[in-house]
């Protein structure tokens, strides 16, 4: 056994020590004395050197925890310093023996020499480790004064975070809701009762709203101050930043100075977004910033500005439209020219009016009231200025592409004095000469959709209960679903209700995609009574699962009651699929467990 | 109900991600007939694929699990939904007995584990069959410790010959060689930390440095073992444990009330292991709870972060010891739960060093720290007094993972209390309190 640096004798002798000096010594002299006794002799007369020698050459000595004294003679103490014992065990002690043991140890001793105080120089280093000089602190987060989450509704929140990082196995859905799908309705929600995310799921609600765009407008509404100052630390949350301008930190429409350095300075997002802020307190303000820089601006950028306008579109801002109808750029007149359209006093709308009247018009001299319709012969100059397109996509003739156009843009209601009176439903029940029916009424459907007109949608819709092929208007589901957005929510629900009650489910997801959730009644009772139909009809459940899923999601949780005798397994009828009968239980259990999910949801948000 | 468990408990049972997704599909009540629950118990019949439905039965007191289905993992998925089921509410509390296929696993269970009296009891009936032989089986076993223990002395004497430049370029096979002799020889401790030896070349810049410190503690260790009816018995006892002899947990039982603080699992190829920090609300002691998997598997011990169960912990004997046993009942209980008490970072450099001193061979040692504030500093994030003077940085591996964004956003730049583990390598947070709830146990990890 060796002598003086026999570790295991160390070890040994100073932890026995070490039990009969904690008492009159405090922690951190006790503990040095655990490697070496002549080191702990020195670090007891000198406290502040008690911490283990701090070399450069220790990387993680510096990168992680720095030790408050240097070198000192305590290194020397542990029979050679600790770059020599380094050096000398990467090159070999046969090579180069530690200088500092060498005249005491024999040449074959040497490997266990070195190792022992090597060990003692890392232990001492390690149980004299001292903090590091603090970073400087981040600027604490802004007050959210917002009400935090009821702890029930915090769980869930957690809960649907998860799910929606893990997908339910193989795909299949079995008969619990889907969760990752209630996210969206969950967050709408909680914002609607001005709730402010626990700053614990913040991460994981910026992960989400980063894997999906349609969530982030409510998460970070949700996240608020405090997910807008974590983004910040964060590179891979840096889209949260971007929506809001400088981090959320917009000058108000108060601030004309801050305004004008952003609109001058900022990025082109941060500028849409001032732009879109400043016109929502004060119109004309934001209109004087647009038309300040507008000559200047990149044909791209004046698109993506003049679109802005969209929103709140007003007649104040025709002025500034006419004006953008004689732009350099062919997208930016187009665009300038659909607006103005959308305004029907515009003077744009009143010259179309004038065209449109002059190719579309009452037959006197047919037996039954007939329109007739002469398409226009030419699209001049003054046509194409106000933004009609004179070259027809290939396949169409140019006289139909034109009047398309024209019609679109016309404003509906010059329509009535031209017909004698007459209101939509009448003008768009009037039989059309020459095979032009098609061509008119799509143009007013489009001009309907654009103008926002509930009684042209109205009477271009026609009766829900008519197969779509044989009423008048549109048979057109994605020009219906659009319709039927002009409605009122009550409106579209009886009429979508009626919809499905005639014709089934099949054809109406797109319609149902426009209905409010939750569906008004009518509607979930039909949606539940086409289900249930097609389920005795004995077809496959996931014919439906578009209809199915939507259902989960929009259905009154109230409805639950009335599914509930539609869960269990229905016996084997001999006509039917094999199987469909367990199928549609598992997914009528589903909806029924997705609706309890999504009223015990409400539930837990309602304070 | 005290035993009643929260979904985010519930889920932090399941052994993977897997079965975590599988269990919240079942967590509905299509698939359940006949679910009851009561004494400490739930039960229901789950349909599958099959026709036979399976019998699942959980006693939440342990906690632990029976279900006739094929999976192998513990809970399995019906488990974790009958559980979830019943946090959800799903299932009533009736006054209708267990059925017998469930009341007789329950009395099996319960039975056995009121005879056991407590783990270190299954060990018992063969050491008590015949002493002598048991004595003479650990003789011939420390007597291999011994030959494993010299012949890893020459190995690192070799090594420091030839120098560690010489040992970076051999590879990784020279150590898996000397960790295989190291298993023959019954001293997992030494193989584990020689298999340590083995990656640290790889580890990047600085590593001739972190290597012969590492050498150095095995020699320390061996030493220690080849001195050790020399050394004090409690150190004896931290030496043996340190070379991979079970210490026996003989300790006098604790019965407290304990905060679970953190639960997660490292796995190697060969076997999973899970660690679990409690905290004793009126003895103020941390312990740890160590469960173990074969590779790929989940340990069967889980415990739901921010969970208080009242029961008794048995502490392992040897010098500078936290690892200690969980009696067979341990329930959940209602009660104010509130953080442990802390101090600031360099208090808690100090506890580790003051650990050091029972143990030299520690990597890190249990800490709370209060009235720190997460900052990013150049290196990476790092924990500072809230007096914005002193700091202990994050260890590599924590500046990675989700836990430390949960972390960051629940300070938002405020002190808050955290608990981890401390040690040369830097700070590993694990749990957290924000003082405006400080009830609720955040995990980081």
């Amino acid at each position: 056994m060796d002598t003086t640096t026999a570790p295991a004798e160390t070890a040994g002798d100073t932890t026995d020590d070490d039990t009969s000096r904690t008492t009159t010594t405090d922690g951190g002299v006790g503990r040095t004395t655990t490697t070496d006794h002549d080191a702990s002799r020195t670090t007891t007369a000198a406290p502040a050197e008690r911490a283990a020698p701090s070399t450069p050459t220790r990387p993680e000595a510096t990168a992680t925890v720095t030790t408050a004294a240097t070198t000192a003679s305590g290194s020397a103490r542990a029979g050679a310093p600790w770059e020599e014992l380094v050096s000398s065990a990467m090159l070999g002690t046969d090579r180069r023996p530690p200088a500092g043991l060498a005249a005491t140890t024999a040449a074959r001793d040497m490997p266990g020499a070195l190792l022992g105080a090597a060990a003692l120089h890392t232990v001492r280093r390690r149980a004299g480790l001292r903090p590091g000089p603090a970073a400087p602190l981040p600027e604490p987060a802004p007050e959210d004064p917002r009400a935090p989450l009821p702890e029930a509704a915090r769980l869930r929140l957690d809960q649907l975070l998860a799910g929606r990082a893990a997908p339910s196995p193989a795909g299949r859905r079995g008969a619990a809701p889907d969760l990752a799908e209630l996210l969206p309705q969950w967050l709408a929600l909680a914002n609607r009762h001005g709730y402010k995310a626990p700053p614990a799921a913040l991460p994981a609600l910026l992960d989400a709203a980063r894997a999906r765009t349609d969530l982030r407008p409510q998460a970070l509404r949700l996240a608020g101050p405090r997910g807008l100052w974590l983004a910040r630390l964060n590179p891979e949350w840096r889209f949260a930043l971007r929506g809001t301008g400088a981090g959320g930190r917009l000058p108000s429409a108060q601030d004309p100075e801050g305004v004008r350095a952003l609109w001058d300075e900022g990025l082109f997002a941060e500028r849409v977004a001032l732009l879109t802020a400043v016109r929502t307190e004060d119109p004309a303000a934001g209109r004087a910033l647009l038309a300040s820089t507008w000559s200047a601006e990149r044909a791209e950028d004046r698109l993506m500005f003049l679109d802005s306008l969209r929103t709140g579109l007003s007649d104040a801002d025709e002025e500034f439209l006419e004006e953008a109808l004689g732009d350099r750029s062919r997208n930016v007149r187009a665009t300038a020219a659909e607006l103005l359209s959308a305004l029907p006093a515009s003077a744009l709308a009143g010259r179309m009016a004038g065209r449109a009247a002059t190719c579309v018009g009452l037959d006197r001299t047919a037996p039954v009231p007939t329109i007739a319709v002469e398409a226009p012969h030419e699209c001049d100059a003054a046509m194409q200025r106000d933004g009609l397109v004179a070259t027809p996509p290939a396949g169409r003739g140019e006289r139909s592409w034109w009047l398309g156009q024209l019609v679109e843009a016309a404003p509906l209601p010059s329509w009535p004095a031209r017909f004698g009176g007459r209101g939509p439903e009448e003008i768009v029940a009037l039989p059309v000469a020459d095979d032009w029916q098609g061509e008119l009424h799509a143009a007013w459907c489009r001009a309907a959709v654009r103008q926002r007109d509930p009684a042209w949608s109205r009477a271009l819709l026609g009766s829900p209960a008519v197969p779509p092929a044989t009423g008048p208007g549109t048979s057109s589901l994605a020009e219906r679903a659009q319709l039927l957005s002009t409605l009122p929510v009550e409106e579209r629900a009886r009429w979508v209700a009626s919809f499905v009650a005639a014709h089934g489910l099949s054809e109406a997801f797109q319609l149902l995609g426009v209905c409010a959730v939750p569906w008004a009644e009518p509607l979930g009772a039909a949606v539940i009574d086409a289900l249930d139909i097609a389920r005795e009809a004995g077809s496959y459940p996931w014919s439906f699962s578009g209809v199915m899923g939507l259902a989960e999601r929009c259905l009154a949780p109230e409805a639950a009651r009335q599914l509930e005798s539609l869960t269990a397994r229905p016996d084997e009828a001999e006509d039917s699929s094999p199987g469909a009968g367990d199928y549609w239980a598992e997914a009528f259990q589903r909806l029924v467990s997705t609706l309890r999910l999504r009223a015990t949801m409400h539930a837990e948000l309602t304070p | 109900m005290g035993e009643h468990w929260t979904v985010e408990q519930v889920l932090a049972l399941a052994p993977d991600e897997a079965s975590r997704g599988a269990g919240a599909e079942l967590g509905a009540a299509g698939p359940w007939s006949e679910t009851g629950c009561g004494d400490g118990a739930v039960w229901g019949l789950c349909k599958g694929s099959g026709s036979v439905p399976y019998r699942t039965v959980v006693d939440t007191t342990g906690p632990a699990y029976s279900c006739d289905c094929p999976s192998r993992k513990s809970p399995c998925k019906h488990a974790l939904g009958l559980l979830l089921l019943r946090a959800a509410d799903g299932i009533a509390a009736g006054d209708s007995p267990a059925p017998d296929w469930a009341a007789r696993w329950l009395t099996a269970r319960r039975g056995r584990a009121g005879s056991a009296g407590g783990r270190g009891g299954d060990a018992a009936p063969g050491a008590t069959a015949d002493p002598e032989a048991a004595r003479r089986r650990a003789e011939r076993r420390a007597a291999r410790i011994t030959a494993g223990a010299q012949e890893l002395e020459e190995r690192l004497a070799d090594l420091l010959r030839g120098g560690l430049a010489a040992a970076g370029q051999a590879g990784y096979g020279l150590w898996e060689e000397t960790a295989a002799r190291m298993v023959d020889a019954q001293a997992p401790g030494l193989a584990g930390r020689v298999r340590e030896l083995g990656a640290i070349p790889g580890s990047g810049p600085g590593w001739p440095v972190r290597l012969l410190e590492e050498c150095a503690l095995t020699h320390l260790l061996d030493r220690a073992w080849l001195a050790a009816d020399r050394l004090p018995a409690p150190f004896a006892a931290t030496v043996r444990t340190r070379v991979g002899l079970t210490a026996p947990a003989d300790g006098v039982p604790v019965r407290d009330h304990w905060l679970v603080l953190a639960q997660y699992d490292a796995a190697d190829a060969r076997l999973t292991t899970r660690r679990i920090w409690l905290h004793g609300t009126t003895t103020g002691r941390t312990a740890l709870l160590l469960s173990f998997g074969a590779a790929g598997r989940a340990p069967q011990l889980a415990l739901p972060v921010g969970t208080l169960l009242d029961g008794e912990l048995t502490p392992h004997t040897g010098s500078g010891q936290v690892r200690a046993e969980p009696g067979e009942r341990f329930v959940p209980v209602a009660g104010p739960v509130a953080p442990p008490a802390g101090g600031p970072v360099g208090a808690a450099l100090d506890a580790y060093g003051r650990a050091l001193a029972e143990d030299p061979w520690l990597d890190s040692w249990p800490v709370t720290l209060t009235g720190v504030v997460p900052a990013p500093a150049e290196y990476g994030w790092q924990l500072a007094d809230a007096d914005g003077r002193e700091a202990l940085p994050l260890t590599p591996a924590a500046q990675s993972r989700p836990g430390l964004w949960r972390l960051v956003a629940l300070s938002g730049g405020a002190p808050v209390t955290v608990f981890g583990e401390v040690g040369h390598r830097g700070f590993t947070p694990l749990a957290a309190w924000s003082p405006e709830t400080p009830g609720e146990t955040v995990p980081l990890i």
